[in-house]
């Protein structure tokens, strides 16, 4: 049996600790997920859903439990360190504001790439460009996120997320503001990309069609989580 | 490093209005700083040409004859107390032995460009029945050009080749006296030698006092006129830094014990005045780099709140908090880089412009209207303040949003 790509224990996110207005969000939360498995997240709006990627994917520190991404422990990593673990093992997919305004849809998905300070090397462009090409963006390369529609450029949000071959792609609602058929084509090429890759893919949804299709489905309530039956079609 | 360049000039390429006031208040505070501190510069220069160009920085003399207390020359004697009031002596005529060697001595000082020995003293000028009191310059003319430089302002003869039987005078003097180029007259000192003298330049210093009552000889014949043999009454120097003459007098004096005096102490008005301008000039610098460097935090302030989500990407991303501070920093280099050099081509055509802009001066002659110092350092010095200044304005907003935190900027729509 692989290691797991994701193993969080005990996580507890408390705000505003030790004041009157203490917020509880995640109450001791564990998980395991595997290369290529594949889960879906639900649960009421303000359960704590996008708190707990962030915590997964090394963009916030819990108030206490551990995290290991790919083997590796977040607990005590310096914030260079904590930012390469995202550079190199995370992709992010945010509901909103998605790409860089003054860059290219290429450029945009070519980021994570850059900032590692090199030129991105001939094979790391050709993965990006097929991908792009995959979700139908090939004839978008050059344009910016303004000219280009709401669609496109989530679609161009989720190749940058793939683009530096993470090991754990956290998507925090990635199809809240598509139509459901684009909605369907762009979940269709994270799995298959995720499943290919070997990739864990954690995807927040309110969307219970593809929230049945996940290998496991989580429930988000009163701070913890669990595992809950799949919405599966005809439900 | 690239990446952060890479950034960098894309957002200042995107909004290239901000970028245009940005580099535009760099700019004209560079041409500020470079206008003010060539023309405050020039004036100076020419200031300092007419004020103290014929004088010498450091006059060295020999060291007064201290006057001692009655009691240290007396023998004690038991049951009596001597009073004594110490005064100072005066108007007794002491020379200077040996100046060659206190040449030697006094070229070992910093900064010492020029020396010159001199014999210096009171004479009537006699033209037929008619005197004039003048003071005698005596000195090798080469050496006392570099303390005086009494070249530039010949107005006819010669003065550089002069001979032992020459003298060269002041227009207003050869005026009154009614002599003319080759023309001879008698100097009587006040040791009572008396000697002849042709008339072999004529100048006009500007100064009124020189030009009507000073006489310049050789050494060698003011010697003869005042009897000191081969002694002088005083050593004339010039420094590289005129304003160093205090110092320098001072150092002699401690280590010589020469009477020393400087053109400063002689001139403090001037010198007072000169200060004020050199701080009038930096605080006009100051503050046109301060409000340039205002600027432009304020509108890197306002570009990183209006950025503050595309930050929390590049963060989520893995972007580094140091390559973040990069990005803002190195927008306020390219700004400061290129304001620089737009504002030291501006500051160079305007004092090329006003450099141009003669007016008439004296023996018709005509004379910059603006005496620009065009100082290449000058340049150098306002574009690394500039880039100084900005570089610092920029760390503040740099380091905002490099401390922005992802999780909260990234939440909500
Ligand atoms: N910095 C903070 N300070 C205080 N409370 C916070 C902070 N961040 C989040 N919260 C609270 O934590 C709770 C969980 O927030 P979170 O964004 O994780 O919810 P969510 O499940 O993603 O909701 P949604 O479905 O609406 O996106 C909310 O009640 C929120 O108000
Ligand atoms: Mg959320």
């Amino acid at each position: 049996m692989s290691e797991p790509v994701v193993e969080a224990r005990g996580l507890v996110q408390i705000y505003e600790a030790g004041t009157t207005r203490e917020v509880r969000v995640l109450r001791g939360v564990d998980l395991r997920v595997l290369p290529g498995e594949f889960l879906s997240v639900v649960g009421q709006s303000g359960s704590g859903k996008s708190t707990l990627l962030n915590v997964l994917g090394a963009l916030d520190v819990p108030t206490s439990g551990t995290v290991r991404i790919d083997g590796i422990d977040l607990a005590g990593l310096a914030p260079d360190e904590l930012a390469d673990v995202r550079n190199r093992k995370v992709g992010f997919i945010f509901q909103f504001h998605h790409l860089l305004g003054e860059f290219t849809c290429l450029e945009n998905t070519l980021m994570p790439l850059f900032l590692r300070g090199g030129t991105p090397s001939k094979a790391e462009v050709g993965r990006v460009k097929e991908l792009l090409e995959r979700v139908e963006l090939s004839d978008q390369l050059h344009k910016r996120p303004s000219q280009m529609s709401g669609g496109q450029q989530q679609r161009a949000a989720v190749v940058r997320a793939m683009a530096a071959s993470p090991r754990l792609v956290l998507a925090d609602e990635p199809t809240g503001n598509l139509d459901s058929r684009s909605g369907a084509r762009v979940f269709e090429v994270l799995r298959d990309v995720a499943r290919q890759e070997g990739v864990a893919f954690l995807m927040v949804t309110h969307d219970q069609r593809l929230a049945g299709q996940a290998d496991r489905c989580l429930r988000m309530e009163d701070g913890l989580l669990s595992e809950t039956a799949c919405p599966r079609p005809g439900d | 490093m690239r990446f952060e360049a890479y950034v960098a000039a894309r957002y200042l390429r995107a909004s290239p209005g901000q970028t245009f006031l940005t580099v535009g208040a760099v700019a004209i505070a560079v041409t500020v700083v470079v206008f003010i501190n060539s023309l405050i510069g020039g004036l100076q220069i020419r200031l300092l040409r007419d004020n103290i160009g014929s004088l010498p920085h450091v006059t060295v003399r020999p060291a007064p004859p201290d006057p001692v207390p009655l009691q240290d020359v007396l023998p004690a004697e038991p049951g009596t107390v001597h009073t004594s009031r110490i005064q100072k002596l005066s108007e007794i005529r002491r020379d200077l032995e040996n100046p060659e060697k206190v040449v030697a001595q006094l070229s070992l000082f910093e900064g010492v460009t020029a020396l010159s020995p001199a014999v210096r003293g009171q004479a009537f000028l006699l033209r037929g029945s008619r005197r004039f009191g003048v003071t005698v310059s005596g000195a090798d003319p080469p050496r006392q050009e570099r303390i005086v430089g009494l070249q530039d302002d010949l107005v006819a003869g010669r003065w550089l080749d002069l001979g032992p039987d020459e003298l060269v005078l002041g227009f207003r003097l050869a005026g009154d006296a009614g002599v003319g180029l080759g023309d001879r007259v008698r100097l009587v000192s006040a040791e009572g030698v008396t000697e002849v003298f042709r008339v072999a330049g004529i100048f006009d210093t500007g100064s009124n006092a020189v030009d009507q009552g000073q006489v310049f000889l050789t050494l060698r014949a003011a010697q003869a006129l005042f009897r000191t043999g081969r002694n002088v009454s005083s050593i004339q120097m010039k420094l590289r830094e005129p304003f160093q003459a205090d110092r320098v007098a001072l150092s002699i004096r401690s280590s010589l014990g020469y009477e020393v005096d400087s053109w400063m102490q002689e001139q403090a008005m001037f010198v007072n005045g000169f200060r004020a301008q050199d701080q009038s000039r930096m605080m006009i610098s100051f503050f046109s780099l301060l409000a340039s460097a205002f600027g432009i935090a304020s509108v890197l302030i306002v570009s990183v709140v209006r950025k503050s989500r595309e930050i929390g990407i590049l963060k989520s991303m893995g972007t580094r908090d140091r390559q973040i501070m990069g990005i803002f920093t190195l927008q306020g280099l390219f700004v400061s880089l290129l304001g620089s050099a737009v504002g030291c081509g501006a500051a160079w055509l305007l004092l090329d412009f006003l450099s141009g802009i003669r007016q008439v001066a004296r023996f018709g002659k005509t004379d910059q209207l603006f005496p620009v110092s065009f100082d290449p350092s000058l340049f150098l010095y306002a574009a690394g303040a500039a880039i100084l200044s900005t570089m610092l304005a920029s760390l503040l907003p740099a380091r905002r949003a490099a401390s922005m935190n992802p999780v909260e900027v990234l939440r909500g729509e």
